[in-house]
């Protein structure tokens, strides 16, 4: 299973920059992870991927057992900041979505159940969305783009609002559907795809920036993340100095993780990076970190 | 549950319509009965003191039906009786009297002479009435022939053949009638709840963000034709809801009757230019107000589709009513749908207009612009189906 995506190009008004610029990538099986700051394009990119709105140019292509095949009926979405119908219940919803999506399983209800269980809002099934906390609308959002087992699903921001109880359930779904999918999750938050996505795309004005799995992509990163300890106001030094992914403070001793090409301190060691030094890396000043 | 079915649960299944359409209701029949002193000026109430409408239901049982010789002599002996009291003085002003209708001789006077006879002289005298304007019509294109007239012609010739035969069978309490045809209140309550209703249809997509799951769906069509046949249901329940409510409140306030009896058979529409029942002619008011709140929908729905958010679609719709109420003061009738909501203009006299010298009632106008203007707006707002 492929999606494959040729030299997409994007610009919302004639003469401005464009939102997406030549953007070619091929996702396959498994999940990846969208990274990049405001206005990298990653809401563009998925708005066109999904059909929500046309592409200037390029191709986009789908192919199942190397078969071109339509995806249009096979993919579920989450949008960013998604809202409800405040006077359906949850078991409504998904119960209208799955009628929207045309997907008829035996047991209507069963299925919807089944699906709402999965998000942790069954219990929940026949209250009014109205009264719903951001937290639960985003789980009923999850719970909507799995209907029917789509091929692709696009999450936009996913864990926005949601617990740490919920992220990590969140996690765990998607560990459970990922097989024989193709999971596209663009996220500010890297700690919440950095343990499940296989790959990561980086994107940066429009273009791919960078493209790999989390160990190829962290291995230009080998060398450049340290752990130093010290005080607060060699922490406060530090923090002017370079960009630091992490500070903690335990007994008045600060722990900080840092990025540097060079040693920062002889008072320190060099530690594996992860997926968030690298967005740190590649995207800090533009987040103004 | 299809499609539709969910269309109806999204935009009907709010507490908030059941309040506001129980309140209109409320404020409507109110409305009604505080205008119940307001009569049509011609069928002798001009000196109506309260009891006039009393005396009538008193004497109604033994005047209404079948117009017979019997009955006008007992009318003719009571207004002489009651003309020669007056005229004696023979009567009191100050102490009620059980015996008379209206409390008083010269109030039993006033109602045989200006209320009783007067409707049952004319319905009785119709017929004669009717031929001398028939005659008057063939006189006319005997004239306008000379003169090579063919709009006259053919305009005298219509009503000629719209005259004809015309007879008032029975006498019955159809004065009151008209204040239906001219009442517009509950028009303006059927357009609030139309903008509370539709105005949400498209903007709720957008504001809650669920037309990107639509669009992902790619069922924007469906969806769309869902919505329209929602709001089309809706607004004929609503227009049938408020008809039928003015209509039983009316009867019931005004104690209704007859409404098999042909129009003309009130004083006002003597010269109606159709030829149809009292029924009929409610039917075709309730068809002219569908058609002008089918128009009025469209346009709320054409409004909702472009607003982003639910404040900006109701704030705009409401701007829209406003435009409405201003156009029916400015636009002349034959080109203003607006002018569908009050029926009384169209039942009231004859009025034709010359169309490659023929005589066309301008009614038609009024109707073929009404329904060109809905086929506009349909076809706009089936244009930006897919922007859902």
């Amino acid at each position: 299973m492929q999606l494959v995506l040729k030299n997409i190009n994007k610009t919302y008004k004639k003469g401005a920059k464009k939102a997406l610029d030549g953007f070619s990538v091929t996702f396959n099986k498994g999940i990846y992870a969208l990274l990049g700051p405001n206005g990298s394009g990653k809401s563009t990119l998925m708005n066109i991927i999904t059909g929500i709105i046309p592409k200037d140019s390029g191709n986009i292509e789908f192919y199942e057992n190397d078969e071109p095949k339509s995806y249009a009926n096979s993919i579920g979405f989450l949008p960013q900041n998604q809202d409800y119908y405040n006077n359906f219940t949850a078991l409504d919803f998904i119960l209208y979505m799955m009628v929207l999506k045309k997907y008829n399983p035996e047991d209507k209800k069963a299925y919807a159940n089944k699906i709402l269980n999965s998000v942790n809002l069954i219990n929940e099934k026949d209250k009014k969305i109205g009264a719903f906390s951001g937290g639960m609308k985003q789980r009923l959002g999850i719970a909507q783009a799995l209907i029917g087992e789509p091929k692709i699903i696009i999450f936009d921001e996913p864990t926005a609002g949601l617990d740490p109880k919920e992220r990590v359930r969140f996690r765990n779904v998607l560990a459970g559907i990922s097989e024989n999918k193709i999971i596209i999750i663009s996220t500010h938050i890297v700690s919440d795809v950095s343990v499940i996505a296989k790959e990561a795309v980086l994107l940066s004005k429009g273009k791919v920036l960078k493209t790999g799995t989390q160990k190829e992509l962290c291995k230009e990163m080998q060398g450049k993340v340290w752990r130093v300890k010290c005080d607060y106001p060699t922490a406060m030094l530090f923090m002017t100095k370079y960009k630091v992914s992490s500070i903690v403070e335990e007994d008045g001793e600060y722990s900080l993780r840092l990025l540097s090409k060079e040693k920062p301190t002889e008072n320190c060691e060099n530690v594996p990076p992860v997926l968030e030094d690298l967005y740190l890396y590649e995207f800090g000043e533009e987040e103004g970190l | 549950m299809t499609l539709i079915g969910y269309e109806f649960r999204k935009t009907l299944y709010k507490k908030i319509i059941l309040v506001f359409l129980l309140l209109f209701t409320i404020v409507n029949s109110y409305k009604i009965y505080e205008g119940g002193n307001k009569k049509p000026a011609d069928i002798g109430y001009k000196n109506y003191n309260g009891g006039f409408e009393e005396a009538f239901q008193k004497i109604y049982p033994k005047i209404q039906g079948e117009m017979s010789q019997e009955k006008i002599d007992f009318i003719i002996a009571e207004k002489n009786r009651l003309g020669t009291l007056v005229a004696n003085k023979e009567y009191d002003t100050q102490n009620i009297n059980p015996d008379t209708y209206t409390g008083y001789i010269f109030g039993d006077y006033n109602f045989f002479s200006d209320v009783v006879y007067k409707q049952y002289n004319y319905t009785f005298t119709y017929p004669n009435t009717i031929v001398e304007v028939y005659n008057k019509a063939s006189e006319n294109i005997e004239f306008f022939k000379k003169y090579n007239n063919a709009f006259e012609v053919d305009k005298n010739t219509k009503i000629k053949t719209l005259l004809f035969n015309r007879e008032i069978k029975e006498f019955k309490n159809v004065q009151n009638y008209p204040l239906i045809f001219e009442y517009q209140f509950s028009s303006l309550l059927i357009m609030l709840m139309i903008i509370l209703v539709c105005s949400p249809i498209f903007s709720e997509e957008y504001a809650t963000g669920v037309s990107r799951l639509i669009k992902v769906s790619n069922r924007q069509s469906s969806i769309y034709f869902s919505k329209q046949i929602v709001a089309a249901v809706f607004t004929f329940v609503i227009t049938l809801w408020f008809f039928l409510s003015d209509f039983i409140t009316f009867k019931i306030i005004y104690k209704l009757d007859g409404v098999t009896n042909p129009i003309y058979s009130i004083i006002k529409y003597q010269y109606c230019p159709i030829n149809t029942s009292i029924l009929g002619a409610l039917m075709i008011s309730f068809l002219f107000k569908l058609l002008f709140f089918m128009i009025f929908t469209q346009a709320v729905l054409l409004i909702s589709s472009y607003a982003k958010s639910n404040v900006v679609s109701v704030g705009l719709s409401t701007l829209l009513l406003m435009l409405v109420i201003f156009i029916n003061d400015i636009v002349p009738a034959r080109v203003n749908p607006v002018g569908l909501i009050v029926s009384d203009n169209y039942f009231e006299i004859f009025d034709y207009v010359n169309v490659f010298d023929r005589a066309v009632m301008s009614l038609s106008f009024t109707v073929i612009i009404s329904v060109l203007l809905l086929a506009l707006l349909f076809v706009c707002n089936t244009a930006r189906r897919r922007k859902i």
